[in-house]
């Protein structure tokens, strides 16, 4: 019973694992990826590189921002004031746009602004592009879709995923006598071997980074609970869920009263917090007799929570008085959720943990990547005698070959695009954000279809040479097109933008590493093939 | 029944027809998908209605269960011995869940 | 003691265990001390407590450096990086 239990649990690790792969490989990197994203964004807009930040007191930060506000959006019924955390110093102003009123170049019912902090001005505009965000949508809004339609499919994926590694654990036999095994260079062990590695060694994160992601959007996925208990009514689910919120709705009186000073209630928030600092400013109905101002906790490493729920204060928006308080005593299972979600998101962590969640990360990408690449290796060894004969695999080898290649070999390529085109697509150009995003998938798409094309260890090669070169030449690129490389950035300390240099290039060098391995492999193949024997005894042993 | 055995390549031992064992993998996929569901679903409404807690807790707490009897409930399909076990072992206790469910239901 | 000191000490700790750990293991003792030397029953034991015991010391400078409970994600990274590294050791450095 044991043996069938642990076989069919290696089935089904193998196909929840298989049929989904692909998608995991691009979720898990553009999810990677997103532990940076404010870096990635500040890197892709070279404008903002040699702003100087000053120390300001969020008082002022705010009052700055409301000046703004009442200047462009005096009319507009809700404000949104952003405060400068260490990733993002400027602030941040949005505003909901009045009824009738054309937003200029701002996205339908929003326009927003950045503003410096210190001195209030609007930041010149940086080049229009999406940065690091596009790359956070990316990993579950997917790209030219509905949302809805991506975050099912993603979904999906994700609970592939957790199949995939819960029946991973209960086959791996070993999984503490091979705890520290890898074995280079013997084929398809070597292959078993890294994804038993890159698994098992970052275990505790796939294992949360995947339940988590599942936890972000489980009311989508699982509506029983919202469904049976509250008879189909979402909207007071919501309110109940996040209080807070309700306070926008309430009509506006029509009676024009000045708003109260808004630095003062960031101070009593950030009081009642125990000094900790103020995330989001809303203001509801500003200069209405019944405007109220929400002050939300900010999410970062200072406040020493891992929860990604938020407390908030709210003031009455003409006298300034606090009127109620939300979320300080969240109970148990809010509190659980709050943790679960702020784990996925990982904004509470200091550098060097997220550089953690970013190693682990990366952990994953080879895992999945070896992953799939194990199944092709290990399925082509059943039409080695074929092959030997002049013949062709079957059809599930060749197609898993091809999509191999396009997801593993092409992604790179399209990353590299994207940043490429962000330092050569000219700065007014229309739609630029978009472009640059095109130009992503452009790049991936012609990568992908000549993998589908020509499944071969050669266009490995070819693809691997490509991204990697153009990820390693992004420093030089980067001197080229800035000032701010390298040769500015290190002796400054301005860590963020050499980081991106140092790490988008090692990532490039060990592509091109890739590309040589994969060419070396395959001379030593053609001078000494390998004897059918050998490679029967090592799949059995494989299988087990 | 015959005894279904998988392979982690998906082959199988040639004493099993081939078209057998396409059914069973079908039929326990069936069972994994629609008799998970159904049953993380039913644990979901339960909890959150039967939890002793807010009920915007209760519902947050059954939904987060609700996450991973799915995963178990696939594994189930895939280590039942065979398909027919696969369905039992999930329509028991989805009969048992849906009879307090709708009891509860009624009785609101 | 700051937080990096803690989880350096933290890093340094989670390695030695495992250095113990794998040592404790007859292929891994192999690969590093060459085929044929017995691994006795004692020092076996041995070398599990002590690698053990690091990874207990592991834990505890985790949860100083970050906390109570930001302390155990911690120390899941730094198992990690440490089992990694520990790992590319044995395979690639170079033995008696």
């Amino acid at each position: 019973m044991k043996e069938g239990f642990r076989q069919s649990m290696a089935w089904l690790h193998t196909w929840s694992g298989l049929l989904v792969g692909w998608v995991l490989f691009l979720v898990f990197v553009a999810g990677t990826a997103s532990y940076f994203r404010d870096e990635i964004t500040l890197w892709m807009k070279p404008e903002l590189h040699q702003a100087q930040h000053p120390e300001v007191s969020p008082e002022v930060a705010a009052g700055h921002a409301v000046a703004l506000l009442q200047k462009r959006a005096a009319d507009s019924p809700r404000w949104f004031i952003t405060m400068p955390t260490e990733r993002e110093p400027g602030v941040r102003v949005s505003w909901a746009n009045p009824p009738g009123v054309k937003p200029k170049g701002g996205r339908g019912r929003f326009s927003s602004a950045m503003i410096d902090p210190a001195t209030g001005e609007e930041i010149s505009e940086a080049r229009a592009t999406r940065g690091g965000e596009f790359f956070y949508r990316l990993h579950f809004d997917l790209h030219y879709m509905p949302a809805i339609w991506a975050r099912w499919i993603v979904g999906v994926c994700a609970m592939f995923m957790l199949v995939a590694i819960l029946s991973g654990i209960v086959t791996h036999r070993r999984i503490f006598k091979d705890f520290f095994t890898f074995r280079p260079k013997k084929g398809q062990r070597s292959w078993l071997d890294a994804h038993n590695a890159t698994a098992v060694l970052a275990l505790p994160f796939h294992l949360m980074i995947t339940y988590t992601g599942l936890v972000t959007l489980m009311f989508m996925y699982f509506p029983a609970g919202v469904q049976a208990v509250y008879k189909g009514d979402q909207d007071t689910f919501f309110a109940e869920m996040f209080p807070s919120g309700g306070e926008r709705n309430a009509k506006p009186s029509g009676e024009r009263v000045p708003l109260a000073d808004v630095g003062p209630m960031v101070t009593a928030a950030s009081q009642h917090w125990g000094g900790a600092p103020v995330g989001r400013i809303t203001v509801n109905h500003p200069n209405d007799r019944i405007a109220n101002v929400s002050v939300t906790r900010q999410i970062s490493e200072a406040t020493r929570t891992m929860s990604y729920n938020t407390p908030s204060v709210l003031f009455d928006g003409t006298t300034g008085q606090q009127t109620k308080t939300f979320g300080d005593e969240p109970s148990g299972a809010a509190e659980t959720r709050g943790v679960l979600y702020g784990l996925h998101i990982a904004r509470f962590s200091s550098p060097f943990l997220r550089a953690l969640f970013f190693l682990s990360g990366v952990a994953g990408c080879l895992m999945v990547a070896t992953g799939v690449l194990l199944w092709a290796v290990k399925e082509r060894q059943k039409y080695a005698k074929a092959i030997a004969n002049g013949g062709r695999a079957g059809f599930g080898v060749r197609l898993v070959d091809g999509l191999n290649i396009a997801a593993i070999g092409g992604l790179p390529i399209a990353f590299a695009a994207y940043f490429w085109a962000n330092r050569l697509l000219p700065v007014g150009l229309e739609a630029r954000a978009d472009v640059e995003i095109r130009w992503f998938f452009t790049a991936w798409a012609v990568a992908a279809v000549a993998g589908l094309a020509w499944p071969t260890r050669r266009l490995w090669q070819v693809l691997l040479l490509v991204g990697g070169t153009l990820l390693a030449a992004i420093p030089l690129l980067n001197a080229a097109t800035t000032s701010t490389h390298l040769g500015v950035t290190l002796p400054a300390g301005q860590w963020a933008l050499a980081g991106f240099d140092l790490i988008v290039c090692a990532f490039g060098l060990s592509l091109l590493w890739a590309a040589w391995f994969v060419g070396r492999r395959a001379a030593k193949k053609a001078a000494a093939p390998r004897p059918a024997p050998a490679v029967s005894a090592e799949m059995a042993e494989g299988a087990r | 029944m015959s005894r279904a055995v998988f392979l982690p390549s998906g082959r199988f031992w040639p004493r099993n027809e081939p078209a057998r064992l396409r059914v069973s993998v079908a039929m326990r996929t069936l069972a994994a998908v629609i008799g998970g569901y159904a049953l993380a679903s039913l644990a979901a409404a339960l909890l959150g209605l039967m939890l002793p807690m807010d009920r915007v807790d209760a519902v947050m707490t059954g939904t987060m269960v609700a996450l991973v009897v799915f995963p178990c409930a696939v594994m189930w399909s895939f280590a039942a011995s065979s398909a027919a076990r696969a369905w039992a072992g999930l329509l028991v206790p989805i009969a048992v869940l849906g009879a307090v469910f709708a009891f509860r239901w009624m009785s609101a | 003691m700051s937080a990096v000191v803690w989880t350096v000490v933290s890093l340094v700790a989670a390695f030695g265990g495992f250095v113990a750990l794998s040592l404790a293991m007859d292929r891994h003792h192999e690969q590093v001390f060459g085929r044929g030397t017995d691994l006795p029953h004692r020092r076996r034991w041995a070398l599990r407590l002590t690698g053990t015991g690091a990874l207990g010391v592991s834990l505890a400078a985790s949860l100083a450096a970050q906390g109570p409970t930001q302390g155990w994600v911690l120390w899941c990274g730094v198992l990690t990086v440490a089992a990694v590294g520990q790992v590319l050791a044995l395979t690639y450095a170079p033995h008696g």
